[in-house]
């Protein structure tokens, strides 16, 4: 490929995902909440005209005002042909009685700092409390990041007739609870912004999972959830709200070490066993900066705060021994309040282990594991087995190591487990 | 150098089953494809085509135009392009990266020309 396309490639990065985010948003608000299905449809039928088209002509100069002036026109077509047939947004209605009208104020709606208000209420829809979580990620997915229920699928790992049912409901609850295309009042807007930083969250760590491999798919859901949370940081209604900034920053530090989590055979490192070269110094950078605004916002700490501190703290160590560990500890210490989970109770057992010595992990262990949820997960077992190994006790280490791998469910991660064991056994017998 | 009409034609809905980023990507890869051949002096033009036509038949003092019958084949573009012979035009069009996901049609026809006179 020739530099010249390469450049242009860079700069066309996504950009129909994005445009058909931003024009189903724009559009949105012109039918009404009621009529996305609609709005997503002109959007479709855009995108295949500019596809049509550009496959022979190439690339316009400015693609974006293409697809808004074809969707526009569109759009001006069916507002002025189905006026009666469909109830339009209100709002909408009132400034179009005409067909001129319609027109002039389409061409307003069209305006930069409109779409972006636009998509700033598209995810205070996609996120509304009487959709379900999971069913919030796909309608966010289809809507603001343009992609298609087959590569949602994809990212979920399971069929496209589920993501479709998912969709479907959605969709049907905008209908009957009839959702405002609006950015909820200020007496409403903590509680709302809590959900669509949970429904970004959960975007994140669907493309996070260290258990579902290295396709592609998984880390652009990473790079929507950075996009979508950016994109709510810059508005203006939302910009002082500090937990923005602390989820920002922890998903960029944690994308950062993405590629360095697996190794060529798809097999998953350890924090302990990853090139630190590979970590992406730019998203570091980006998310320290992000957590360093957080401290100037008089916001309650939230979970997003102490996990980020928790990501940068690695993020900024020069290998896994030197890392601070007496600060994640004591992090670890204030998450407990908000999450008690197992995850949590066995990285802070790490983080003991790290600041006290391996025994008093292990004495750790023993405390947790009276939780019954703890005793069936295999990195309980395998964390055991690191402490054991610790302490030169392999006889030990190889009985954990042992039970890590029946309870693993992810074939590369029993690999690795099971060349754990083989060390450990070497050890027993010399 | 002889002068040839690609006529590349599609079984209408492969394409709308595409997902946005898989239809910007193709657009990437012919659009390329179509720049080097331009560049390299292969192809004198490439156009789409409406889906929208008509078909103007019959016989003096009784034509007629209708639309296209229905059919699942749509001519969505052409090249017209310059090759030795049919065999390197075949090349050209074999090279067309469209072919790597979908299924598609191209239509070869050499434009007539009789030597010496033309």
């Amino acid at each position: 490929m020739s530099a010249e396309s390469e450049n242009i490639n860079l700069l066309l990065d996504h950009l129909f995902r994005h445009e058909s985010g931003k024009l189903v948003s724009v559009l949105t608000r012109i039918f009404g909440t009621e009529n996305l299905d609609l709005a997503e449809d002109v959007v479709q039928d855009s995108i295949i005209e500019a596809f049509k088209q550009w496959t022979f002509t190439g690339i316009p100069e400015n693609p974006a005002g293409w697809l808004y002036t074809v969707s526009k026109n569109k759009a001006v077509n069916i507002l002025n042909r189905e006026k009666h047939k469909r109830k339009y947004a209100e709002e909408f209605a009132r400034y179009s009685e005409t067909e001129t009208a319609t027109e002039q104020t389409l061409d307003h709606y069209f305006s930069e700092q409109h779409i972006s208000d636009d998509q700033l209420r598209m995810i205070f829809v996609c996120c509304h409390p009487s959709i379900p979580p999971d069913s919030q990620v796909a309608l966010t997915l289809k809507t603001l990041c343009g992609f298609s229920i087959r590569e949602i699928a994809k990212a979920f790992m399971t069929n496209e007739e589920t993501i479709n049912k998912k969709l479907v409901r959605a969709r049907q609850k905008l209908r009957q609870k009839k959702i405002n295309f609006e950015v909820p009042e200020s007496n409403n807007l903590e509680k709302r912004i809590d959900t669509v930083l949970k429904t970004i969250y959960l975007l994140f760590n669907e493309g996070y999972s260290a258990s579902t491999g290295k396709d592609l798919i998984r880390v652009e859901l990473c790079e929507e959830a950075i996009r979508l949370a950016n994109m709510i940081s810059e508005h203006d209604a939302i910009h002082d709200r500090s937990e923005v900034y602390a989820l920002l920053s922890l998903m960029q530090l944690n994308t950062s070490r993405f590629s360095a989590r697996q190794n060529d055979e798809g097999n998953i490192l350890s924090m302990a066993e990853q090139d630190r070269s590979v970590w992406n110094k730019e998203l570091i950078q980006a998310g320290l900066n992000n957590l360093e605004r957080t401290i100037y916002n008089n916001n309650s700490v939230s979970v997003y705060h102490i996990l980020a501190a928790i990501s940068a703290c690695h993020c900024t160590a020069l290998s896994f021994e030197t890392t601070d560990w007496k600060s994640i500890l004591s992090l670890y210490d204030s998450l407990l309040q908000f999450d008690n989970s197992p995850v949590v109770l066995l990285n802070r057992a790490v983080a003991l282990s790290k600041v006290y010595g391996a025994e008093k992990g292990i004495r750790e262990l023993e405390l947790i594991k009276v939780t019954p949820s703890i005793r069936t997960y295999h990195l309980f077992y395998s964390t055991q087995a690191q402490f054991y190994i610790e302490l030169n006790n392999y006889s030990k280490a190889a009985d954990c190591l042992e039970k890590a791998i029946q309870l693993s469910t992810i074939p590369s991660e029993k690999i690795l487990l099971k060349e754990r064991l083989k060390t450990c056994a070497g050890k027993i017998v010399a | 150098m002889k002068e040839f009409m690609l006529f590349i034609i599609s079984e209408d809905n492969n394409i709308e089953k595409a997902s946005a980023e898989e239809m910007q990507q193709h657009i990437r890869k012919v659009g390329d494809y179509i720049k080097k051949n331009v560049k390299e002096g292969r192809f004198l033009g490439a156009q789409p085509l409406e889906k929208n036509g008509v078909r103007v038949s019959g016989s003096k003092g009784n034509t007629f135009d209708g639309p296209f019958i229905e059919t699942k084949e749509i001519i969505l573009g052409y090249y017209h392009i310059l090759a030795k012979d049919m065999e390197e035009a075949v090349e050209i069009a074999k090279a067309d990266p469209r072919f790597e996901e979908e299924k598609w049609s191209i239509v070869i026809r050499p434009v007539l020309k009789v030597e010496g006179i033309n």
